[in-house]
């Protein structure tokens, strides 16, 4: 048996903030960058990190889980290409993964962006990215405030610095953030299905925040622990355990990661048109089947904790809410072997819950466009979608292994060829078996006739440096030598 | 640095050769020296077999589950300290699993023959434009030339794996064909509310099945039994 | 060349065996055998991906055309038909039975060990052989599929033959309970996951009939 040494704490001056955690800062917006010279680009690169971009140092000493009051907030994420037109030296490049030097455009049959997830039918800005180098997205800079006046204003200063001699084109941006209730003026956890969002964070070692169970990796003796740092981070040891494999030179690795941006759309009419057409046909009703698609209900409440009822004590318990496993529930009579949380984190679902701790990815993203209440009229061509953030040592073994074999398929879960209900590219043809219980003697349901709910309008791959990486390739000091 | 242990592996021949079987699965793995020169056009041969299992010679027999062929071109250097091992000739590598029908020790090598007698009936050119790049090759080929030629350059023992040892190939596909028209009849059925409806259906649904063929070796299953 | 036939993956692997080794390597696999009939709840088992693998011995005279003597090393041969990515593979082996796989190869020249796991993987791509052709007489299902639809068979017919004489209303409730016991063999089998490098073969690889 190995042993792995603690890490006792992370230098959180030097990881850039997003990647430990989401700000508690509700309103973001996404600027998409192209490099037009080499020179004066970094020289911007190099004001931007001295002065705006924000670090993990936030997260130092925060008791009160507002991240020390700050108001707003900066990161910065690259793009090969980006990599590339700054300058980094072939040797550097070529160190860079495959996933990741190709774009994700290029990896949509293995992501199933086919038919309305199709490349080409990205949102424009995605698809210039794609299709023209001038308009290449080389630099993703995300902007996060308190409000959304602030997001203006901070926008606006940021715009000031990316103007003409920069170096740098702004290409465009979309905003995302949290729902803001329009009667209470409070913004809330919810995304545009109806369903609490934001509940399972990953813990890893060296996170300067307090241990909560059902967030890291389960033990054999059913204790959890903090997942590797390796996993999150390059530069440390992951679950094997060695250095994940990384980028040259070390510096330029450190501390940094791997991100996937998707823009998710989501049919939120074909949605509810599918629940309120198949309830009927469902013993247990609309509400149960929806929890059965994600494995929680849509307060949260998860159905391995709780079958037959949504359960606001349980689901509002920061340390309930995620803290179960499936050894009582292996045959899915209460959380589907298929549905979405099952998919997405197998905990020991698959009876050796190591299979599951290296394909575990941070979620930093938000829901985009306003939300619709249920009973209101939609329709599919509504702005509802998420901006879908992952970040994860390895795309490969991580984002797109998940994105292959457990949204796509289902051999693992002993669903064969099927799919996740909600992100998978069903097309209207998709199944899902909700399992049945021996012992109230319900029978399975077949749920048929899937449509796609959700189809990607964008996104590619990007790598997050640290700050330390940031000087560097400013400076022009990147060397494999 | 190698003693003479010849008289041991002749010894120890019978059980290398029933170690070839778990339940009723027999892997045939046999090593082939290519003719010089001839490595290349075997490569070729190969490589324009028809990818399309259906389409594949090998599904003109049911009784193999898997088959593979590798050509080795020279063994792998893993670095000093280890000596460059260099071999004078290329081999072919072939490991199939077929199915023997019977679970008996005994009869490995009625199996094995059983099986090439199948293979020759069902694939001779294929065999010969294969194999006959390889030294020793029967010419005329003639079934126990064959069957000789593959005992000669078999390579048994070892530990053979077999995650359903019991089942045959036709076996698997046969319940793989069943399944897909049966989970056909239990999304019909979720629509049916009579029971005595739903008695009477089942009934016809496992006639129906029972007199459906099984689609070919090395096909998926997308036709249903299950009518409209 | 493709080591892909539908959704089984052809690994073949040629280990050298340090010398003197090749016996304790023998006496190893067979108590692998011995093991693995007695227990049917074996790690690989549960692994469930596997449907076919073998280990064995080629020794320096199993390689008929050359000299005596040519040959220097007594080789491990390995094959397998799995599902999954080879990544996906040698990852589970990694996490899940390091130490039975320790076993069978740490009597090859320079094993690395099979954690952590990315030496453990360039060991194996540097004595992987890639395969000219395969064939998989069921290509659109894997392992669990077999096996689920094996059971689901033998199930159906158990049932059919105890209900037919059942009242419409036991027949139903007899229905549920049979669909119970085989709601995990009720998964859609057919081309599986898809590959970008594939894509254009894939779909001349797997004909429905």
């Amino acid at each position: 048996m190995t042993t792995q040494a603690s890490i006792e704490t992370l230098d959180l001056e030097d990881i850039q903030g997003l990647i430990m955690r989401t700000y508690p800062l509700p309103c973001a917006r996404y600027v998409y960058v192209h490099v037009n010279d080499n020179i004066s680009a970094r020289n911007t690169l190099e004001t931007l990190t001295n002065n705006h971009i924000t670090s993990s140092s936030v997260w130092q000493d925060d008791t009160k889980g507002n991240a020390n009051g700050i108001k707003q907030a900066l990161n910065i994420a690259f793009t090969f290409k980006g990599l590339m037109a700054l300058g980094l030296p072939a040797s550097s490049l070529i160190s860079f993964p495959t996933a990741f030097a190709e774009g994700m455009a290029k990896r949509k049959i293995l992501l199933g962006d086919e038919g309305d997830s199709d490349p080409g039918k990205w949102d424009k800005v995605w698809r210039d990215s794609n299709a023209d180098s001038k308009k290449a997205i080389h630099l993703w800079l995300a902007i996060f405030t308190a409000d959304e006046s602030t997001r203006d204003s901070y926008y606006n200063e940021l715009a000031k610095l990316m103007k003409t001699g920069s170096g740098l084109t702004v290409l465009g941006f979309e905003d995302a953030g949290l729902f803001k209730d329009p009667k209470t003026s409070k913004y809330l956890n919810i995304e545009h299905f109806g369903y609490r969002d934001g509940i399972s964070d990953i813990e890893f070692k060296g996170m300067p925040f307090q241990r909560i169970d059902g967030r890291g990796k389960l033990m054999p003796d059913g204790s959890w622990e903090p997942l590797a740092t390796g996993e999150f981070l390059l530069g440390y040891p992951d679950e094997s355990p060695e250095w994940p494999i990384a980028p040259i030179p070390h510096t330029l690795a450190r501390n940094g990661t791997f991100m996937a941006v998707r823009k998710l759309h989501q049919n939120v009419a074909s949605f509810r048109k599918y629940l309120d057409e198949q309830s009927p046909k469902f013993p247990g009703g609309k509400e149960l089947l929806a929890a059965k698609f994600v494995g929680r209900w849509r307060d949260g409440t998860p159905l391995t904790l709780s079958p037959d009822k949504e359960d606001p004590v349980l689901t509002n318990d920061a340390s309930l809410n995620n803290n179960f496993s499936y050894k009582n529930d292996m045959d899915g009579h209460r959380c589907p072997m298929g549905a979405h949380i099952r998919r997405m984190n197998p905990r020991d679902a698959m009876v050796f819950s190591k299979l599951a701790d290296r394909r575990r990815i941070l979620r930093r993203g938000f829901p985009y466009g306003t939300y619709t209440p249920e009973g209101q009229p939609v329709n599919d061509a509504d702005e509802h979608g998420i901006m879908f953030l992952a970040l994860n040592s390895s795309l490969e073994r991580q984002f797109e292994f998940v994105q292959q074999q457990w949204v796509h398929y289902g051999n693992d879960f002993f669903q064969g060829d099927d799919k996740d209900p909600l992100l998978g590219n069903n097309e209207g043809k998709g199944k899902m078996v909700i399992q049945g219980d021996s012992e109230t003697s319900r029978p399975p349901h077949i749920c048929t006739n899937l449509p796609s709910f959700v189809n990607t309008r964008g996104g590619d791959y990007f790598f997050i440096p640290s700050l330390t990486a940031l000087r560097q390739i400013a400076m022009g000091l990147v060397s494999t030598i | 640095m190698a003693i003479n242990f010849s008289w041991f592996y002749k010894l120890t021949k019978p059980l290398n050769r029933i170690l070839n079987k778990n339940g009723q699965a027999y892997n045939l793995t046999m090593l082939n020296p290519i003719k010089k020169d001839h490595a290349d056009a075997l490569r070729t041969t190969l490589a324009k077999i028809p990818v399309v299992d259906v389409d594949s010679p090998l599904a003109n027999f049911p009784l193999t589950h898997f088959a593979r062929f590798n050509v080795i071109d020279s063994l792998p250097f893993v670095g000093a300290p280890a000596l460059y091992d260099h071999l004078q000739n290329q081999y072919l590598v072939f490991s199939c699993v077929f199915d023997t029908g019977n679970t008996n020790w005994r009869s490995v090598g009625s199996d094995l023959d059983a099986y090439l007698k199948q293979m020759f009936e069902a694939m001779p050119t294929e065999i010969n434009s294969i194999w006959g790049h390889c030294v020793d090759f029967p010419e005329p080929l003639t079934l126990s030339a064959f069957q000789d030629f593959v005992k000669k350059y078999q390579i048994g023992g070892g530990f053979f794996f077999a995650d359903y040892p019991n089942n045959t190939a036709e076996e698997a596909r046969r319940a793989l064909f069943e399944q897909k028209q049966f989970i056909d009849f239990v999304i019909k059925a979720q629509e049916i509310s009579d029971h005595a409806q739903l008695k009477a259906d089942f009934y016809q649904f496992s006639k129906n099945l029972a007199d459906a063929p099984t689609p070919p070796p090395g096909s998926i299953f997308t036709s249903s039994v299950v009518k409209e | 060349m493709s080591n892909l036939a539908g959704k089984a993956y052809a690994i073949t692997v040629l280990s050298p065996l340090k010398p003197w080794t090749t016996w304790l390597n023998q006496v190893i696999l067979l108590r692998a055998r011995q093991a693995a009939a007695a227990s049917n709840d074996s790690s690989l088992k549960k692994l469930t991906f596997i449907h076919y693998a073998r280990w064995q011995v080629v020794r320096r005279q199993d390689w008929l055309a050359e000299e005596p003597g040519q040959v220097k090393y007594n080789y491990l041969l390995f094959f397998s038909n799995f599902n999954g990515t080879w990544d996906q593979y040698i990852d589970a082996f990694s996490d899940v039975v390091p130490s039975g796989l320790n076993l069978i190869w740490r009597w090859s020249v320079k094993f690395p060990g099979s954690v952590p796991v990315t030496p453990f993987k360039q060991y194996i791509r540097l004595n992987q052989f890639d395969t000219d052709y395969y064939y998989n007489a069921y290509p659109g299902a894997a392992t669990t599929d077999v096996k689920a639809a094996l059971y689901l068979k033998d199930q159906m017919a158990k049932f059919a033959e105890n209900s037919k004489d059942l009242e419409p209303a036991a027949f139903k409730e007899a229905y549920n309970k049979f669909l119970i016991n085989v709601q995990n063999s009720l998964m859609s089998t057919g081309t599986g996951p898809r590959f970008t490098e594939r894509h254009n073969d894939a779909s001349r690889e797997l004909k429905g009939v």
